[in-house]
């Protein structure tokens, strides 16, 4: 029964001009925004490929020079782009790009591709997400919004009822007839987004196949969630117009004014400071100590003290090393605990702030959806600050080895030490490793989890809403 | 007649009860973009305030050593206040005020950096560096500002009060008996439209102006009220378009329902649709080079500045007899060893720079261009080119903090490679940052093109739709 109202729908559907405008218009967008996101994605595949080639061998070729010079030259981490990036683009372009990984600092990652646009951008990326999570429902509210309404004013819901059909039954059957035309936009879409993710990441595309699957499965929930919704709607509202209404308003919530409304308030509810004010507070940390009792020039007093009593001798010239090797990676140890304090108050912070836009998506499921999907196509915040906690990790490590060398090498000539032009390239390499599809999963349990209680509570209410349906 | 047609209507609209919810909505709507606007102003303000008093705070320090006897033996750690290399190197942040109506649309004011960090080797490849340090996820989804409000839902708004502007009255079938008055179909239409424009404005424009106080503009300014002027007939052409397109798209004859879903795919193609679509064609065209390659080039000058440092220097002060005046340059100085080198990689850098914001101009003047294709793009430049937060502003911004670092740099390279010693006069002398805001004149001749257009398309579609009219089939079909 559900399976012949499903395809009296589907066919009927199908045979709409509407629809197939609706279908071919959106269709066609989908195509050209997985078109445009996959040649992006190897333009920065490449891109990422040549400049850390490149980097490596200036770094390698640097001559003779002192540890700490180089320290200061440092290196860079270009951040790659994730494979599934071609879908959804995420946050890839208000984050930096490239992190400069230098003595003595931790920077910001730099160069966030918004900077290098129009404000154009600001009016949202065209990618396959933002079809699938903007445009896609609103094709699904013009399928079903008339699904009882429309019958209902045509006098056919009538005689459906005097047929014995019952409601939950009526309501299965149209919402699949609404997934049954859905599928004939998103089946090919969905194997040109495969073809893509071959091309993508033509190595380890079988890798990146457990996270295409759940990002799949993850919009399919977010469609159901509309269509549950559509359908409840258009059986609990006496007329098709106003079905259409409430709908449409509920579209332009979710899609445009929530997300806005949220962005500002998880600000004022979780504020960050500024980048001056952020700066300020970490140099007045080193200079005066993280608990502010510890000031610098007493560090190194007790360190020049410690140093001496550990090798047995009385002054700085007698020692077997090089005391400057010493204190500088003294001052990076400091220093790395004042970035761990400050930074990780920030990025807490806008976990906070995160948080606050996933607990908006009660009125918009927009929200679960975006975190989810740029979750899995690795262009969300985690991990971009897994990326760069990384490339930091690096840094501390690559501090290390160049003060060591400082050190055991450097004695009596301290800044004036010369490295052995072979030196450099056995400094150690930046390999990156992306995280998990588990721990991914793992940050994004609370999205998925609210995603699917939107579906669910979608279907019971359209359940509910089709079981006391009014005929006329 | 004509006024007899919008007080009716007028009172009609009135009678609804769903006017006061309207208000409520529309003040909600406006009150928080205002406020939003407004606290992102403030905090910009703060910032600026807090780096000037602290860059302020170290050169009064470094002064207050200054005036101070020179001792027998200093301190070889402690900053020496007459050394030029000692007040060289202290940043003096340049800020980008918020625009004068910044608080009505953030634009690009949140992402583009409003700070360039500035000392005597400030380079111009470093100018752009001073990021604000927040959450992405709020740069993605945007800011809930007046414009959002205006260039977003103000046409939802319209199209809600008027997309059974005639359509209705014939679902009610007091079309017939309205026209069988001395009365024609157009000017009827006109008188609704005027009374709806009127509620539109009214709530909208009312309440723009009880955020004026909100906003915490500057009002002592004429410029600020030259560009309230410009905001407000901006506001005003941009719902007389949705309008008229209500009309043209009333006067096909429609249904009511087959009307709203006309407009509300415009509004779809025309907002939400069009502009990302052009964003993709823009940076297609204009695609900025990869700037890890801006990455290579700074790291391959710096390397051969590096290995050449003793000839760049001779080969420096050959090219820059001026810079030396004072006395001969001390070349196993260090920070004159630094300073040459640098002068090096930004010399090498400069063309490399130059294809990035040369992309940039023209993907800019692409978007003029584009502008015309929609009324929601020119309607976003032309409110953030009026607030002072567009790309042309910053640009502007970019410009003079270039100037200032180059004025910097004028001050104190002489006077450390010269050797010289700083007094109180020089301290008084230091160079100085103040933004030179756009004339109103500029930010008119940016301003007026795209709210031109968007008056001839408003007259356009009017013009059509009126004329229309006059087929319009009275009796449902």
């Amino acid at each position: 029964m559900v399976l012949r109202i499903a395809r009296k729908e589907l066919v009927e559907m199908a045979r709409d001009g509407r629809f197939r405008a609706a279908a071919a218009i959106v269709g066609a967008l989908l195509l050209m925004a997985l078109a445009t996101g996959l040649a992006q994605q190897r333009a920065r595949a490449d891109e990422v490929a040549t400049a850390e080639r490149l980097d490596r061998q200036v770094w390698d070729g640097q001559g003779p020079k002192n540890p700490h010079s180089a320290a200061h030259y440092g290196v860079y981490a270009f951040k790659p782009a994730p494979p599934l990036s071609f879908a959804d683009r995420g946050l890839s372009a208000y984050v930096g790009e490239t992190v400069w990984l230098e003595a003595h600092w931790q920077n910001l990652a730099s160069h966030r591709p918004a900077e290098d646009r129009t404000a154009l951008q600001r009016f949202g990326e065209l990618t396959a997400a933002t079809v699938l999570q903007l445009l896609l429902p609103l094709v699904v509210i013009l399928l079903a919004f008339s699904a009882f309404s429309g019958e209902r004013e045509a006098g056919t819901l009538r005689q459906l009822a005097s047929l014995g059909v019952p409601g939950r039954a009526l309501a299965s059957g149209k919402a699949l007839g609404v997934a049954g035309a859905l599928a004939l936009i998103l089946v090919p879409a969905t194997a040109l987004g495969a073809l893509a993710l071959v091309s993508a990441a033509p190595g380890s595309w079988v890798a990146t196949l457990g996270r295409a699957a759940v990002m799949a499965a993850g919009y399919l929930v977010y469609l159901a969630a509309f269509i549950g919704l559509s359908i409840a709607v258009s059986a609990l509202l006496p007329s098709s117009r106003l079905a259409l209404v409430a709908l449409l308003g509920f579209w332009i919530l979710n899609g445009l004014v929530v997300p806005r409304l949220v962005a500002d308030l998880s600000e004022r509810l979780h504020p960050v400071p500024t980048a001056t004010a952020m700066w300020a507070a970490m140099r007045e940390d080193m200079t005066n100590g993280i608990d502010g009792h510890n000031p610098a020039d007493v560090r190194s007093q007790e360190l020049e003290r410690e140093t001496l009593a550990e090798y047995g001798v009385t002054k700085v010239e007698d020692l077997p090393v090089s005391f400057a090797g010493i204190s500088l990676q003294a001052g990076e140890e400091y220093a790395n605990q004042v970035f761990d304090k400050h930074y990780r108050a920030l990025w807490d912070a806008y976990a906070r702030q995160d948080r606050t836009h996933l607990a908006a998506c009660v009125f918009a499921p927009l929200l679960a959806m975006r975190s989810l999907s740029m979750g899995l196509a690795g262009t969300d915040f985690g991990q971009h600050r897994h990326f760069v906690t990384a490339a930091e990790e690096y840094r501390r490590g690559l501090q290390r080895f160049l003060n060591g060398e400082m050190t055991r090498k450097a004695k009596g000539l301290d800044f004036g030490y010369r490295a052995d032009p072979a030196f450099w390239a056995t400094a150690p390499r930046f390999d990156y490793e992306p995280p998990s599809l588990a721990s991914v999963l793992g940050q994004q349990a609370s999205a998925a989890s609210l995603l699917a209680l939107w579906a669910i509570s979608a279907s019971v209410f359209a359940g509910w809403a089709a079981s006391r349906l009014r005929v006329a | 007649m004509f006024a007899r047609i919008v007080r009716h209507d007028w009172r009609n609209l009135a009678a609804e009860r769903t006017v006061p919810w309207l208000a409520f909505v529309v003040a909600a709507i406006v009150g928080y973009g205002v406020w939003n606007g407004a606290s992102w102003t403030s905090r910009q303000e703060d910032e600026a305030q807090a780096a000037r008093s602290a860059y302020e705070k170290r050169i009064a320090e470094l002064r207050a050593e200054l005036r101070k006897p020179p001792v027998e033996n200093p301190d070889p750690f402690a900053p020496d206040p007459r050394a030029p290399r000692t007040l060289g190197f202290v940043r003096q942040d340049a800020f980008l005020p918020p625009g004068p109506l910044a608080a009505f649309s953030v634009g690009q004011g949140d992402l583009l950096p409003a700070k360039v960090s500035v000392n005597v080797a400030t380079g111009r490849r470093l100018l752009t560096r001073n990021y604000e340090v927040q959450n992405p996820l709020n740069l993605l989804a945007g800011r809930f500002d007046l414009a959002f409000a205006v260039v977003y839902l103000l046409p939802l708004l319209i199209l809600a009060l008027s997309y059974d502007l005639v359509s209705g009255e014939r679902d009610q079938g007091t079309l017939g008996l309205l026209l069988s008055q001395p009365i024609g179909l157009s000017e009827f239409v006109r008188g609704k439209v005027v009374a709806r424009l009127l509620l539109v404005l009214g709530l909208g424009g009312g309440l723009s102006l009880a955020g004026v106080p909100v906003a915490g503009l500057d009002l002592a300014s004429a410029g600020t009220w030259a560009r309230l002027g410009l905001w407000v007939l901006a506001v005003l052409l941009y719902a007389a378009f949705w309008f008229g397109l209500a009309v043209l798209v009333s006067a096909l004859g429609r249904s009511s329902a087959t009307n709203a879903v006309l407009l509300v795919s415009a509004w779809l193609g025309l907002v939400v649709v069009l502009p990302s679509l052009l964003g993709l064609a823009v940076a297609a065209r204009y695609p900025v080079p990869s700037r890890a390659l801006l990455v290579h080039a700074m790291r391959e000058a710096a390397n051969d500045a590096d290995r050449r440092s003793a000839e760049l220097l001779e080969k420096y002060f050959q090219d820059h007899p001026e810079l030396t005046a004072g006395g001969k340059p001390d070349l196993s100085d260090f920070y004159t060893r630094y300073l040459t080198a640098e002068q090096d990689i930004e010399r090498r850098v400069a063309p490399v720079l130059d294809r990035y914001d040369a992309a940039l101009v023209e993907q800019q003047r692409m978007v003029s261009r584009l502008r015309f294709l929609s009324p929601a793009i020119a309607m976003q430049e032309a409110l953030n080119d009026i607030a002072g937060t567009g790309l042309v502003r910053h640009s502007r911004f970019l410009g003079q903090a270039w100037w200032f670092a180059e004025s910097t740099k004028a001050f104190f390279l002489p006077r450390i490679f010269g050797r010289a010693t700083l007094t109180e006069a020089d301290y008084d002398a230091l160079p100085q940052f103040r933004f030179v805001e756009e004339s109103p004149g500029d930010v008119l001749r940016r301003v007026v093109p795209g709210i031109g257009w968007i008056l001839l398309a408003t007259l356009a579609v009017a013009w059509v739709g009126l004329a229309r009219l006059r087929r319009y089939p009275v009796a449902a079909s």
